[in-house]
């Protein structure tokens, strides 16, 4: 669903994409792993047209984005640390947000489970962090997308709304969907990831399906197949 | 560009700092229009707060503004939306709110005590500088990645615009005291949007013997519709060039 080709980016001196390569297939989830600055957010924000890259090329359901917006319907985005309008309801950001994507049925099921709805009058900014994920994490799954792009997702949500959102995501992992995902609470990609990307210094170092990594480390738990990993790759 | 402008314009007009901006203006404009021994004298006071306010609020609002909304701005950029419409809308925004919260605090006065001339380019003159000033912020924040950096420097321009200009404005005329330095006033003036607002409102008010020479000559070049042209076209352009120039940056930034 996603094709990336030997994609650069460049910020002043560091090389942070240093030509990666990967064909991301459709209903699956990708855990992109790797440490600070090894270039997971940057990858991300090119896929979402945030960030401009400097050679290489991504194909979007088979389409280049070089230069495009409109493949982002099929794009879903929750972002790390949001915030909204703060002098504007919940219910009005949620009501202009469904107009600007245009969608005719969005899939309300997050707004019911979270309970976006009971905080519907209250202005953004009075909103607690974990009460703006969640209506980040409801907003992202509204606009029926093909690909979704989840950054530390779980971050701030109590357990009981953490689960609900993992349930949301393995919903649509099964319609189908391509999960992107970037963490650090390995805990959870255990039990959501189909697929392990990992990154460093800018380059894919394997890029491989969770099944795989088990057979091959002889290990349950991605904590115990990447500290496995880091010692045999010298890292 | 259309709900973008909507999600910010309705977010902008019920800040808090803009509300107090508007009731700010409002009761100053109320006092000095209520009890000034003349029109003339209401004016001219009313308009050394104005447009030392004007300026410094924009350009500080803007700029945290600007800065404050990054990660919304970045959540809009991820939408099935131009950046090119996503800069319009929210340039759009921000200029309709700042100058509606000026409408507010001194037109609204203004229509109420006196429609006469002077009023009404004291007004027009005032959502002119709005429009600058927030053209002025996108261009700051286009430019600074770091808010308070950013704020430093709105306070910069702003220090700058309102007294280091005059100043320096002063002592070229008292440096080129034996030369005709009339015309060169003329454009210095033209090119700092303060200087030029006072200027085209102190015009109006008939005291215009008060700037001396030059006054007189800005009399003659200002009277004609022609001149009046020139000096709000200036703003206008004033406005378009920070603007436009902070919109291309927006087109290609890495948010």
């Amino acid at each position: 669903m996603v094709e990336i080709v030997a994609l650069k980016k460049r910020f002043g001196q560091k090389q942070v994409l240093d030509g990666i390569d990967l064909h991301l297939p459709g209903a699956a989830t990708v855990a992109f792993l790797g440490a600070n600055g090894s270039g997971k957010t940057t990858l991300i924000k090119c896929l979402l047209g945030l960030v401009r890259y400097d050679g290489g090329q991504i194909k979007v359901m088979g389409k280049d984005i070089g230069g495009q917006w409109d493949y982002r319907r099929f794009v879903g985005y929750m972002p790390q640390l949001p915030r909204y309008p703060e002098y504007m309801t919940t219910a009005r950001v949620v009501e202009l947000l469904v107009q600007l994507r245009g969608v005719e049925h969005p899939d309300e099921e997050l707004l019911d489970t979270f309970g976006v709805r009971d905080f519907f009058p209250l202005c953004t900014g009075m909103l607690s962090g974990g009460m703006t994920q969640k209506l980040s994490a409801a907003l992202t799954f509204m606009f029926n997308a093909e690909i979704y792009v989840l950054d530390e997702p779980t971050a701030g949500l109590d357990p009981w709304a953490a689960e609900i959102l993992k349930e949301k995501i393995r919903n649509e992992a099964q319609k189908g969907r391509l999960i992107l995902i970037t963490s650090h609470i390995l805990n959870d990609l255990d039990e959501l990831a189909t697929h392990v990307a990992y990154l460093l210094n800018g380059k894919i170092l394997f890029f491989s399906t969770i099944a795989e990594l088990r057979s091959q480390y002889g290990e349950e738990k991605l904590s115990k197949i990447l500290a496995r990993l880091t010692h045999v790759a010298n890292i | 560009m259309w709900l973008i402008f909507r999600l910010i314009f309705g977010d902008v007009v019920r800040n808090r700092t803009v509300v107090a901006y508007s009731l700010l203006l409002f009761a100053v404009s109320t006092l000095f229009l209520g009890f000034s021994p003349s029109e003339a004298k209401a004016l001219a006071g009313l308009q050394n707060v104005v447009f030392s306010v004007v300026p410094l609020t924009n350009l500080v609002f803007g700029v945290a503004y600007l800065y404050d909304s990054r990660e919304f701005v970045t959540l809009l950029a991820a939408q099935p939306i131009g950046r090119a419409n996503l800069y319009l809308g929210r340039l759009a925004a921000l200029s309709l709110a700042m100058t509606s919260a000026y409408a507010v605090g001194v037109g609204v006065p203004l229509i109420l005590w006196t429609r006469s001339e002077a009023a009404m380019t004291l007004f027009g003159v005032g959502e002119l500088m709005s429009l600058v000033f927030v053209a002025l912020s996108f261009r700051i924040h286009s430019w600074i990645r770091d808010k308070s950096m950013g704020m430093g420097a709105g306070l910069m321009f702003w220090l700058f615009f309102t007294f280091v200009y005059d100043a320096l404005v002063l002592q070229s005329v008292f440096i080129f005291r034996e030369y005709p330095f009339e015309k060169p006033l003329l454009i210095l003036v033209f090119l700092n949007p303060v200087d030029l607002a006072r200027t085209l409102v102190l015009l109006k008010l008939e005291n215009a013997a008060l700037l001396g020479l030059t006054g007189a000559l800005f009399k003659e070049f200002l009277d004609d519709s022609l001149g009046w042209l020139v000096a709000v076209g200036m703003m206008l352009v004033q406005a378009a060039v920070p603007a436009f120039w902070a919109g291309k940056r927006f087109l290609k930034a890495d948010l």
